[in-house]
């Protein structure tokens, strides 16, 4: 994507989008990310990563751990009150090489009643950036976010 | 907290309404430029042709039927400004309804070219995973972009009224005016892809 803010009106749009799903079967919250790789690479770089080279011929070795370390930094959930760790399950390119697919998962969750999301991913970057996240705890419905500079946090009651 | 429709109705209306964004609102602002503040419904038809036209190629672009490349609708959208910009001068102070339907027309036409350039926004915003939903999905961010086209044409309208009751600007010399400046913010924005 070329850059012209300000000046051009290039449709370009600083959007990423966030799927989390409770699997009840296999007793785990699965996520779902995409985000545009040329942010994503600036966002890292602002917080001191070298450029990675994500998803090209060039990428580095430790690529996805730094990648990881990022996400760490600006994704947190919270599972019933208790922080969680999620694990990097992989990551694959859009097929218009312009973002990237990335996978986590949170292990052993035997029921979700209260789930908090603060996902600040990339939102230093871009005053404009938006973060539309989504959540699916069955039985309940699909639930939409809009997260941004102004509201990064969400929290979702699940109570019966 | 909101759900699916809310939100992608709240992502249409802020994608055509983006003052960054603004090449949507030029081609709106020229296509009411030549419609007095009485012929209000005419304008609310021609934007509903204009919606038709954009949600079609919306359509087939999401469906993955065809796909755009982006710079190419770059470059048309500011044609579509340009060309309507300077069908509104051609045109005789009275109109007969049959010029008046070739409006709906150019505006259905012309949505075809703006629904190429928002199927690349509403494409960043699918996921895997929720196909299921699509038609709904697409249905809210359509309505949600005549939303706030009605918005914009609305407020050209207004200041048409002012003009014309408050400032005493003929029909004519309006049309005009706003279609000048259109074109010349077209203009702006052919010549910047090339640079």
């Amino acid at each position: 994507m070329a850059y012209g803010e300000g000046i051009v009106p290039t449709h370009e749009f600083h959007l990423s989008r966030c799927h989390i799903n409770y699997n009840v079967a296999e007793e785990a919250l699965q996520m779902t990310l995409h985000l545009f790789l040329d942010d994503l690479e600036d966002a890292m770089l602002r917080e001191g990563i070298d450029i990675q080279f994500l998803c090209t011929e060039k990428e580095k070795e430790d690529a996805e751990k730094q990648l990881y370390r990022y996400l760490q930094m600006h994704f947190q959930l919270r599972v019933n009150q208790q922080a969680v760790t999620y694990e990097f399950v992989g990551k694959e390119v859009s097929d218009d090489l312009l973002g990237v697919w990335v996978y986590l998962e949170v292990k052993e969750v035997d029921q979700v009643s209260a789930l908090t999301i603060s996902n600040r991913l990339i939102l230093d970057l871009h005053a404009d950036q938006r973060n539309i996240t989504s959540v699916l705890v069955p039985p309940g419905k699909q639930t939409y976010l809009i997260l941004d500079r102004y509201k990064s946090q969400e929290s979702l009651n699940y109570a019966q | 907290m909101d759900s699916l429709f809310t939100t992608y109705l709240q992502l249409g209306f802020e994608h055509i309404s983006d003052p960054k964004a603004y090449d949507h609102i030029v081609f709106l602002v020229a296509l009411c430029a030549i419609y007095r503040p009485q012929e209000w419904k005419r304008v609310l038809l021609l934007v509903t042709a204009f919606t038709i036209g954009h949600s079609l190629t919306l359509l087939l672009a999401v469906l993955d039927i065809i796909r755009f490349p982006g710079s190419v609708i770059e470059l048309l959208i500011p044609i579509t400004i340009l060309a309507t910009a300077f069908y509104n001068v051609s045109q005789p102070a009275e109109r007969g309804p049959q010029a008046m339907r070739w409006n709906y027309a150019f505006a259905l036409f012309f949505g075809f070219i703006h629904g190429m350039g928002f199927s690349n926004y509403l494409r960043a915003l699918l996921m895997p995973g929720e196909e299921g939903q699509l038609w709904l999905q697409l249905l809210a961010f359509n309505l949600g972009i005549e939303l706030g086209q009605i918005m914009i044409v609305a407020c050209v309208l207004l200041l048409a009224g002012l003009a014309f009751g408050l400032l005493r600007v003929k029909a004519a010399a309006w049309n005009q005016f706003v279609s000048g400046a259109a074109a010349g913010i077209a203009l702006t924005l052919l010549l910047q892809q090339w640079t």
